[in-house]
């Protein structure tokens, strides 16, 4: 069943790139393009998803929407593996003092709901997407210093780490060569996994109205635009909610199958 | 067990402290000067340095930090912006509507959750198994407030069973009551799916213990093993988990409060949040964490309880 | 062994297995962990089923109890007790055989008990799940059987949780919940492995007493030729998944046929020590998925004829010795298949 999931989820998050990539020739309409003559218009062969409240054509601005979930999703998560990875890294194949302020680091940032601090830095630096970012980043660092420093805890006492050090081998050498490449597996599966949490968290902040500022169409905007007109034009926050949920059950079906591919004994863990 | 609370304690302590220092750090970056952003754009430069002074922003940091504490200690959590009311007051008025509703959807992940997760778990590998596992995995991607509108649609619009307009305040029991089953089924859909994939695989694990296979050897009842045996250990891990999700409950709390229009945290977080209310901000950030850590706390408590290993360590 | 036992060897046979094969599902073919068991078990004696790690003793004993039954694997051939087929019983009614009438002591005593539940109800649970007694004659019967397995102080450690006991008290916890139904059939699978060299011989030398006190016939699974010497009336030796050898345990060492036997007992310096090396023996067990379907043991022995290559040996009648192997073809008819 592992296989088949992450293939499905995989396959899936592969179409929803290229649809947005190729957002420009997918796109029936200017995404950003105002026609107050066919404001709130439900589904129809013009508008294949209808039109928000100033007659933007939803589903364009779905496809557009794609790029920014995408994007602040992928950059931060790539970030925070990295930053995070390296910290893990580094206390476990260090131990004592570094080992001790990482988990306290991660435990503190650990200690606060990650949605919760994510607008605290977001709502204090600006929605712009660089913060957004950040702001995401920060939240999802702890996640990755936790997974990779586990594994090079145990990493370190293997015969052919003492075997590298025995021979002179440098630290950062040793680091880079022989623990990353055996914990990497188990970084790219949590990466997958937070990397759909991370477009959650992109998309709750944009409903609350700390998403990439107007016109840019991002999912969790048109949610909150579509909201207000819940009660006679549904579809505004229907489809865009849709979209989020395939594109985050696709990531998560896909990180759940690697999972069970790379470590069979955790199957349906999380 | 006096030892190991102690310890507990004293980690929570230290915690605290840290968090702490970040709260008021954070605060220190906010652009502007706190005096100038409380007194407007249209102060007079004598009435911000006198505002200054009775802040005690002219101190040095750490006198801050220090006052800061106390202040906090002493139940001074700082004035509203806004509403020029104490942060503490305005936050106690709307908090036991949150606790209300984050308690009852951890009960209806608990009870959804776990017996999903110990019938997939003794189904292993049959259709009941992919079926908990596949909705635990839709369950997971849900953002809070898609499954907040989509419930409210069907259930509140559609087919009007439930309250459109939040009666949390005010009403008969039974309106509250009412008001409050939306909101629980939408947070609680994350814990339950959180919940029964914990169970299942601790189940898994379990049932593959030695001592399982003694108790089967003694000949005790299938029922037996799996309750007494299997689920009092399983069931262990799982509580640690549950604590730790209670951290990601309450910043879902948020997004369905805002949803469903329910008075709490979440929607004064919001509310200060567009008003740049940063007394309040500073003061729900210290909430949160006071939280998180209680709820730390107790689930660590907890275990000691369930695991009588724990005790001598 | 005492000379009583010795009249009692003719006695009726309790216990008895015949072409026992378990097989496990590997992908999409099945393959067999064990194949030609046969063995019996006579009232009162104790059978020693040796061999190396992974030659599929414990396996047997777990498939006596029906314990095994995990999905992808499945169990033929005849488990016949006291005129009961266990072979396909179904759980429900085996459930009342196991621990009553036959009960089995682990191998590794740290993980064998429950680490939430304490000793005292552990012991109790065994009475509970086969008798209708009252809670308080439980509490009764279970400070009884602590007592009777050398737990001092029972009515202090009755309420302690299995963590607070040391490795040779956790296996006399055990061998207290496999008694408590007075079994006739106690299947024990290297019960004293796991412990100190001086707490072993001690628990053995309870483990015996226990014995002829309780009347019951013991199946002894271990892995060394010296626990054999101090505890077997007979053996059945096995070797990757096959029995290739049974016969009286003094028969054993003084002739044994089976080369690999023969293997076993020279690789001993001595009967007294029991730490001995089995790796001496020339070339590895093969593994399931590649197990021969002629002679197992072809590839190591040292008395390989072309034939051991081509067809498994039936079993092999010598003097009171059974044994799988075609050196013995001349000697005597066939007793198996």
């Amino acid at each position: 069943m592992g296989n088949t999931n992450s293939l499905i989820g995989m396959s899936v998050f592969l179409l929803i790139v290229i649809a947005a990539l190729l957002a420009p020739i997918f796109a029936t309409h200017d995404p950003v393009q105002q026609n107050i003559l066919f404001r709130l218009q439900g589904p129809s062969a013009e508008h294949w998803m209808g039109t928000d409240a100033v007659g933007r054509d939803i589903y364009s601005r779905i496809l557009y929407g794609a790029r920014i979930s995408l994007i602040i999703g992928l950059v931060s998560v790539g970030l925070a593996m990295i930053v995070g990875t390296a910290m893990g890294v580094l206390a476990g194949y260090y131990g004592g003092k570094i080992d001790q302020l990482v988990t306290q680091i991660t435990d503190v940032l650990l200690a606060f709901p990650s949605l919760i601090l994510g607008l605290m830095i977001v709502a204090i630096l600006g929605p712009t997407m660089p913060n957004l970012i950040i702001a995401i980043a920060l939240t999802t660092v702890p996640q990755f210093a936790r997974v990779a420093r586990a594994p090079t805890l145990s990493l370190r006492e293997r015969d052919f780490i003492q075997a590298g050090r025995a021979l002179g081998y440098s630290d950062l050498r040793i680091m880079y060569r022989h623990v990353l490449p055996n914990i990497f597996p188990e970084v790219l599966v949590m990466g997958s996994l937070w990397l759909a949490t991370a477009i959650r968290v992109e998309a709750s902040l944009a409903f609350i109205g700390l998403g990439v500022r107007p016109p840019t169409p991002t999912w969790g905007g048109m949610i909150r635009d579509g909201f207000k007109n819940i009660l006679d034009s549904p579809w505004l926050a229907i489809f865009p909610s849709l979209a989020i949920l395939i594109l985050v059950f696709a990531l998560n079906m896909l990180g759940d199958g690697l999972r069970d591919t790379v470590d069979p004994r955790l199957k349906g863990e999380k | 067990m006096l030892r190991y609370v102690t310890i507990k304690l004293s980690y929570a302590m230290v915690t605290l402290f840290a968090v702490m220092l970040l709260v008021f750090m954070l605060a220190r970056v906010i652009p502007g000067d706190p005096a100038q952003l409380m007194l407007g754009d249209q102060a007079s430069q004598s009435a911000i340095d006198s505002l200054r002074e009775r802040l005690g922003l002219d101190q040095p940091l750490y006198l801050q930090f220090l006052d800061f504490l106390t202040g906090l200690a002493q139940g001074d959590w700082g004035t509203s912006l806004y509403t020029r009311e104490p942060v503490l007051n305005s936050i106690l008025e709307v908090l036991p509507y949150t606790l209300e509703l984050t308690a009852a959807s951890l009960l209806f992940g608990a009870v959804v959750g776990i017996p999903f997760g110990i019938w997939a778990a003794l189904h292993r590998n049959r259709f009941i198994d992919y079926a908990t596992r596949i909705g635990s995995l839709l369950g997971l991607s849900f953002p809070a407030f898609v499954s907040g509108i989509m419930l409210l649609l069907v259930f509140g619009i559609w087919l009007g069973w439930f309250p459109v307009l939040s009666t949390a305040r005010g009403g008969s029991f039974e309106d509250r009551l009412l008001s409050l089953a939306l909101p629980t089924v939408n947070l609680g859909i994350l814990m339950a799916a959180y919940i029964a994939r914990m169970t299942r695989s601790s189940m898994l694990a379990v049932l593959g213990e030695d001592y399982v296979q003694t108790a089967r050897a003694k000949g005790v009842a299938r029922h037996l093993i799996i309750r007494r045996h299997a689920l009092r250990n399983a069931i262990i891990p799982v509580v640690t988990v549950i604590g730790l999700y209670v951290g990601i409950l309450i910043g879902n709390s948020v997004l369905t409060e805002i949803v469903f229009n329910r008075p709490g945290i979440g929607k004064l977080i919001v509310g200060s949040m567009n008003q740049r209310d940063y007394p309040m901000l500073q003061g729900l950030m210290v909430l949160y964490t006071l939280l998180v850590i209680l709820v730390n706390l107790a689930t660590d408590l907890v275990y000691g309880l369930l695991d009588p290993r724990v005790k001598y360590q | 062994m005492m000379p009583e036992n010795a009249v009692q060897s003719a006695k009726d046979t309790i216990l008895k297995v015949e072409d026992l094969r378990i097989e496990f599902r590997i992908g999409r073919k099945w393959y067999a962990a064990t194949r030609n068991v046969d063995f019996e078990l006579k009232a009162d004696e104790t059978l020693a089923l040796v061999g190396e790690s992974g030659c599929g003793k414990s396996i047997t004993c777990r498939a006596i109890l029906g314990l095994v039954d995990e999905p992808g694997s499945r169990t033929r051939g005849s488990i016949n007790f006291k005129g009961q087929e266990l072979v396909g019983l179904p759980d429900r009614k085996f459930q009342h055989i196991r621990g009553k009438d036959l009960a089995m002591i682990f191998q590794e005593p740290m993980t064998a008990l429950n680490p939430v539940m304490r000793v005292g109800e552990q012991i109790s649970e065994a009475i509970t799940s086969h008798m209708q007694v009252s809670g308080a004659e439980a509490r009764r019967r279970t400070l009884e059987l602590m007592e009777s397995v050398r737990i001092p102080a029972p009515e202090q450690r009755y309420r302690d949780y299995p963590h607070q006991f040391s490795g040779g008290m956790r296996q006399r916890v055990v061998i207290a919940m496999a008694l408590a139904c007075q079994p006739s059939v106690l299947l024990a699978d290297e019960p004293t492995t796991a412990l100190d060299v001086t707490i072993q011989a001690q628990v053995l030398s309870e483990l015996r007493e226990l014995r002829e006190r309780n009347q019951m016939s013991v199946i002894f699974i271990t892995h060394s030729m010296g626990v054999v010497a101090a505890v077997a009336d007979r053996v059945a030796v096995m070797y990757a998944g096959e029995v290739v050898e049974v016969a009286e345990v003094e028969t054993v060492f003084k002739e044994p046929r089976h080369p690999y036997t023969q293997a076993l007992l020279a690789s001993i310096p001595s009967v007294e020590s029991d730490k001995e090396d089995l790796q001496v023996i020339p070339g590895q067990v093969p593994s399931i998925v590649d197990f021969p379907e002629a002679c197992r043991f072809a590839e190591r022995c040292p008395h390989v004829m072309p034939r051991c290559r081509q067809e498994a040996p039936p079993r092999f009648q010598v003097g009171s010795t059974e044994v799988r192997c075609w050196l013995y073809e001349s000697e005597n008819g066939e007793t198996g298949q």
